[in-house]
């Protein structure tokens, strides 16, 4: 009989636990510690953060959910694990501490068999003076309460705008290492949509500052699609929809600091910028969670199982080499964590080989490169392959081979919805297959075939689609196990 | 040059980094009919789902 434990519960850990509910055999336990007490559809706080959905639409509480799968829930933050024991047992361990307002800041120490590190991103806005909702001068949509803090932002503007005063709008990266320009790219599309809406838009200046050096980037290095006989690239595609749109974009950018009303960027000529703004959304670069690691004397091992970032050290290639010398085979496959064969690292937590993107600094040096994206397909998957990698060891024995799921030989599906109504919406939606680009199987690095961007009314029915089948799926409603990743 | 265009330059102030999309394809008034054409939609909401089916049956399982 065996423990497992999966830290963290967004769309890698929750997946991972609920099939782990199902695929082991009565009498291994499976026990969630999260932070949070609910589950949140992430990328639906994006209509939370424009007013057109509630914040109940896109959340509902772990506890039921985990109580009708056999799952214990513990709402705790991890603070530390013990891979070797401690001083009174050789069994792992992982320490937390409760958030639940019941038992909030009490301690445990929970032994593990197996561990399952879905920890998720820190949100790093200190990483830019002034960033962010709490203390800073901008919003966000990264949870669901900081999307209904940003809607409430965007009132106020097109309230302004509705009284006849000229608004600057900003949507973008708060910082030149920042992931998700996908989300930031939706966002600055509803957000234009619903000054249309409004009947503003004509007074609004609407901006989109990225630290892509190229549109249509999105931290994947861009993508090459095969159009009516030619072959064109996202670059050209996401450009024509700015230019339709008249969104103003800045390229290549990284913010410095944030002070009222102003933006203060790097460019990658090295020059500094200012850019007034009256509602700015800028995203925060992400880091691991601060999990320490400690061998049974007590001992600090915490840069053995974690990069400098905070993310956890797999089954990647980490040697540093240049841009031309990436490959595929750089990317982990089993997610299984170096020197311990009973820990994985999914979703945000595992640390990539490097970036996606083509790296590059600015002329001071500063670092202006999206950090490789792990979208809700890719962290899903990973969180089943852990979960069957450890059903598999529990029921034949530890010499079980690992599950694979590389991102460089997986696809990943972005929707970006750029207006609303089952009649009148419309999305920009893409699929790539790989997520890593193979320059070695590809010549354009993705299989064009997979690989395409279209817009149009079906894509916004394809996200609401997700929105509901999602749900449905971590409701671990009947037949959720049907529905894929 | 456009209307759009002009008044697009005429709200990016002096000295600005904002990139020169002037290049970029417009779409035609026939490319935006279609992409909220009912029939057509339909086809391309089975046609994306089907694709995002087949990479999932590609990729989602790599198990040798």
């Amino acid at each position: 009989m065996a423990d497992v434990v999966v830290l963290g519960a967004g769309v890698s850990g929750h997946t991972a636990a609920l099939h782990l509910s199902r695929l082991l055999p009565p009498g291994n336990t499976v026990t969630v510690v999260s932070p949070n007490s609910q589950w949140n559809w992430i990328p639906s706080n994006i209509w939370v953060g424009v007013g057109k959905m509630a914040k109940k639409q896109v959340v509902f509480p772990l506890a039921p959910v985990y109580r009708k799968r056999g799952i214990r829930f513990v709402q705790a933050k991890a603070t530390a694990i013990r891979p070797r024991g401690d001083e009174t047992s050789e069994r792992p361990a992982v320490d937390v501490e409760y958030t639940a307002p019941d038992k909030a800041r009490q301690t445990e120490r929970i032994r593990y068999d197996y561990l399952v590190n879905a920890t998720g991103p820190q949100l790093r806005f200190h990483a830019t003076p002034g960033l962010g909702p709490d203390g800073g001068h901008t919003v966000s949509v990264c949870t669901a309460d900081h999307a209904v803090e940003a809607a409430a932002a965007l009132r106020d503007t097109i309230e302004r705008l509705k009284a006849g005063q000229s608004q600057t709008l900003v949507v973008g990266m708060g910082h030149g290492t920042c992931t998700c320009e996908g989300a930031a790219f939706e966002y600055v599309f509803n957000v234009d949509h619903e000054l249309r809406e409004a009947g503003v838009r004509d007074r609004a200046r609407l901006v989109f500052l990225t630290n892509e050096a190229e549109l249509g980037d999105f931290g994947v290095d861009g993508m090459v699609f095969e159009e009516r006989g030619f072959q064109t690239t996202s670059e050209l595609w996401a450009g024509s929809l700015f230019r339709e749109r008249d969104v103003q974009a800045i390229l290549g950018a990284h913010v410095s600091r944030v002070e009222p009303g102003v933006v203060h960027y790097e460019t990658l000529d090295g020059a500094s910028h200012t850019l007034d703004f009256d509602f700015a959304m800028l995203l925060p670069p992400f880091g691991g969670v601060q999990l320490k690691a400690f061998d049974r004397d007590g001992a600090d091992i915490t840069e053995h199982l974690f990069a400098p970032s905070g993310f956890m050290k797999v089954d990647a290639d980490y040697t540093p080499k240049p841009y031309d010398e990436w490959r595929a085979e750089d990317w982990p496959k089993t997610y299984q964590a170096v020197g311990y064969d009973n820990i994985w690292a999914v979703g945000i937590a595992f640390a990539p080989p490097h970036q996606i993107s083509r790296p590059r600094k600015s002329a001071n040096g500063t670092v202006i490169a999206p950090s490789p994206p792990r979208t809700g397909m890719p962290s899903g998957v990973m969180g089943k392959v852990a979960a069957m990698s450890i059903a598999d060891r529990i029921k034949h024995g530890t010499s079980a081979p690992n599950h694979e799921a590389s991102m460089a030989a997986m696809g990943a599906a972005c929707v970006a919805s750029v207006g609303e109504g089952l009649r009148t919406g419309s999305a920009a939606a893409m699929t790539m297959m790989p997520v890593v680009p193979d320059y070695q199987r590809f010549p354009t690095g993705r299989d064009l075939a997979d690989t395409r961007g279209e817009v149009g009314l079906a894509g916004h029915w394809v996200k609401l689609m997700l929105h509901y089948l999602f749900l449905y799926k971590a409701k671990a409603l009947p037949g959720w196990q049907l529905i894929p990743e | 040059m456009s209307e759009r265009m002009h008044e697009q330059q005429l709200r990016v102030p002096a000295g600005s980094t904002v990139a020169d999309l002037s290049k970029a394809p417009l779409p035609t008034e026939s490319t935006l009919r279609k992409r909220m054409s009912l029939p057509l939609q339909v086809i391309r909401f089975f046609v994306f789902n089907a694709r995002i089916m087949r990479m999932v049956l590609k990729g989602h399982s790599q198990d040798h």
